[in-house]
């Protein structure tokens, strides 16, 4: 007798139903090893492979662990592999000065504000033009130390010091619609150039010193490029998306609409007016060429953009009530709540520079100043013959992109996500 | 709110949003600056160079439609390159797409293993493509393991295989589904002679790196997919498949033309590995818009080329129109019906 006006399953049924669920749980199970497996097939051939002799890797048929014994040697012969080349100094000074100006830029920002005064205050009207003169004085030494060191061209470090400027410039306009002290900013300015100036060697010395056409040189070109890349674009995009996600200006959806424009261009078109400039300012085998352009990115901002909006206005009220700057806010108030979205813009621009092909491939012509993609050239012409040093370079190539993508996947995976949820 | 007691040289609170506009202009101003130059500046310049005959060491000199007009008649060089390209999208955008939503439809199961394999299908995503190129360039080679597999999969039938070069066979694929018919398309056709094998060798090797990367955002979207909506279907009777087939895909649909149309844009201009393994070989077949760009800005195509930058812009806009009116098309087809319920 059914009690129920519904039908009661017989428990035949129900046992089967189950069946057929741990079985289509398990069967999904193996479906996504084995999809996983074809899908990493390629590394974990290449892995092995690296290890092989060169005989071994061209035979057949092809066996997944070496034959005979490891050959683990092949990896210390790719570190010593030298396509000849002698390190140039105006290459060096380029990754240098880059790096000098990005130090210089945090270093100003970081501690050129502050929210309280002590002391006496030194006036904005000596204050100002002496910062701007420093500024300026900066970009002066940067385009001498070029002019000097390397014998570069007028154009290049005429264009170079004024960019240089130029940014700095902005650095010292940042912090003077923040009512700072201006004893402050100078000292930070101060700070800043020497640091500038210290990095800018340093980072120059390294280069010189990783060589010419070694993997060591390489691999300083690729990861200076790629941190500087993504350091620089976290500094501005922000700026930028706090503009867009919350200041109130003329023009605001005009501009942003526009940004959302430039990103459709399909880089083809921009190919050959982009080397022909580069080409005129003698930009071609400096790391201006790739930075100076990539210091922000429409889709960073877009995504920053995008986070920033999410966040409570509260915080950032109680923080003007308190007298607090645009800027101060930013620093103090929204960066610590933007963290997730930094990160990730920080991950994707890194990986993005360190994967780029097409501009390296156009504006680091030179053996000294490759990128490890870009090298990978070699085994189409030289080490045609040496297949294995091939995938011992495609390892270390990706490598470094891999460890940072499975510490962080899910920082990645959000970028990815949003864009596709949001765009 | 906060507290607003001064304390011993606490500065007085000036007017805020007077100067609202001034800071939001200069928080832009990095932006404003590299765009004007890099983006606005570089695409006029690229509109004037496509007018001119420049080689980069005399000055451009004027020659209108010139660059346009020999573009558009180059039969071996740059019509084969869109008609490789046109192949090469209409081929890989469904099969990358498809693949992709299978991907997402298999790990689309709440179980703990799901962010593991998300993970590790995404991996092969996220290195370059030379390095990809490179890994392929030693598994398409005759003794490679990709001939090793078909080998041993012909055999388990009895059949034989013979290894083919992969990155080095001209042969097109409607040539060969010809040949097997016991016809042959005349070499004047060629267009009607369908990709070459080296060309879908290459295919297939950017589907790899492609598909998890809009598998992520299939992931993404069918998590958004409100569950009441299979609930009421499954009160309907209905089976997986009809669920899929009348709600997962309609649903799915605003995610499937940002897909399509992304990956329309990036097939279109697909260089890297050209460029990496064959330098739009054999015989053309693998010549692309973009390469051919390089080649003449550069004046490195091979064979005494010549640096020609004003029809390597005007090869640029040839190929950017073509996009945007592909793209335009696919979202008037797939935007109607994006209509969200």
């Amino acid at each position: 007798m059914r009690s129920s006006t519904v039908d009661r399953p017989l428990p035949g049924a129900a046992a089967r139903r189950d069946i057929r669920k741990v079985g289509g749980l398990a069967l999904r199970y193996v479906l996504m090893i084995v999809l996983g497996l074809l899908l990493f097939a390629p590394f974990i051939l290449s892995f092995f492979g690296s290890f092989k002799s060169n005989a071994e890797i061209t035979a057949y048929p092809p066996s997944l662990l070496p034959r005979g014994e490891w050959q683990v040697e092949n990896w210390p012969r790719f570190f010593g592999t030298d396509v000849g080349g002698e390190a140039q100094l105006d290459g060096a000074v380029s990754l240098g000065l880059m790096a000098g100006l990005f130090t210089a830029f945090l270093t100003l920002l970081l501690t050129g504000l502050t929210s309280e005064i002590k002391g006496q205050r030194l006036s904005r009207s000596v204050g100002l033009p002496l910062s701007i003169l420093l500024a300026l004085a900066g970009g002066v030494a940067s385009a001498l130390y070029v002019s000097v060191r390397t014998g570069a061209d007028v154009v290049e470090w005429v264009t170079v010091g004024a960019s240089i400027a130029v940014l700095l410039l902005i650095a010292v306009l940042l912090l003077a619609m923040s009512q700072p002290d201006w004893r402050r900013v100078l000292m930070a300015l101060g700070w800043s150039l020497a640091l500038f100036a210290v990095a800018t060697v340093l980072f120059e010395q390294i280069a010189m010193l990783a060589g010419g056409g070694r993997f060591w040189r390489w691999l300083f070109n690729t990861s200076v490029l790629s941190v500087m890349k993504a350091c620089f674009q976290l500094v501005f995009c922000t700026m930028a998306a706090y503009a867009f996600a919350r200041l109130r200006f003329p023009g605001r959806e005009l501009i942003f609409a526009f940004m959302l424009v430039t990103m459709m261009i399909p880089g083809a078109v921009t190919l050959v007016p982009a080397y022909v400039l580069m080409s005129q300012l003698d930009w071609i085998n400096r790391a201006y060429s790739l930075i100076i352009p990539g210091i922000v990115n429409a889709a960073s901002i877009f995504l920053l953009t995008q986070f920033l909006r999410s966040i409570p206005r509260d915080l950032e009220e109680a923080a003007y009530i308190d007298g607090a700057s645009y800027f101060q806010t930013l620093k103090d108030v929204i960066l610590p709540l933007a963290r997730p979205a930094l990160l990730t813009v920080f991950i994707l621009q890194f990986q993005a520079m360190w994967n780029d092909y097409l501009g390296p491939l156009l504006y680091l012509q030179r053996r000294d100043m490759w990128v490890l993609n870009v090298a990978l050239n070699i085994f189409k012409g030289q080490f045609r013959a040496e297949l294995n040093l091939l995938l011992v370079a495609a390892m270390l190539n990706a490598v470094p992109v891999l460890i940072l993508f499975f510490l962080f996947s899910r920082y990645y995976i959000q970028g990815v996500a949003y864009a596709g949820i949001k765009g | 709110m906060a507290s607003t007691a001064t304390r011993p040289g606490r500065r007085v609170l000036k007017a805020r949003p007077r100067n609202e506009t001034v800071v939001a202009y200069l928080f832009l101003s990095p932006y404003l600056l590299v765009t004007a130059v890099f983006t606005v500046g570089i695409v006029a310049f690229a509109l004037y160079i496509s007018f001119t005959s420049y080689n980069l060491f005399e000055a451009p000199s004027w020659v209108g439609l010139d660059n346009y007009q020999r573009a558009l008649g180059d039969t071996r060089g740059f019509l084969r390159s869109l008609v490789n390209v046109f192949l090469y999208v209409i081929i890989v955008v469904p099969l990358q797409t498809i693949i992709a939503l299978m991907l997402a439809t298999i790990l689309n199961k709440p179980i703990r293993a799901q962010q593991f394999f998300r993970t590790v299908f995404y991996g092969p995503s996220v290195t370059s493509s030379v390095v990809i190129a490179s890994i392929f360039l030693w598994l398409y080679l005759k003794t490679g393991v990709v001939n090793y597999v078909f080998d041993r999969t012909f055999s388990l039938f009895g059949a034989q295989w013979t290894p083919i070069e992969w990155l080095n066979d001209p042969r097109g694929l409607f040539q060969l589904i010809a040949n097997a018919f016991g016809e042959t398309i005349p070499s004047e056709q060629w267009y009607f002679q369908g990709p070459s094998v080296t060309w879908m060798a290459i295919m297939a090797l950017n589907i790899f790196t492609t598909a998890p990367t809009f598998m992520i955002m299939y992931l993404a979207a069918l998590q958004n997919v409100p569950p009441p909506l299979y609930e009421a279907s499954l009160i309907d009777g209905a089976n997986r498949w009809q669920q899929f087939w009348n709600i997962t895909l309609p649903m799915l649909r605003p995610v499937t033309l940002l897909i399509v149309v992304l990956g329309t844009i990036g097939s279109f201009q697909i260089f890297d590995q050209v460029q990496f393994l064959t330098a739009g070989g054999p015989l053309n077949t693998t010549l692309t818009p973009v390469y051919l760009v390089y080649g003449e800005a550069l004046g490195v195509l091979g064979g005494g080329s010549v640096i020609r930058m004003g029809l390597a812009s005007a090869m640029a806009f040839v190929l950017a129109t073509i996009i945007f009116i592909f793209t335009f098309i696919q979202r008037r087809y797939i935007e109607s019906g994006t209509e969200q319920y």
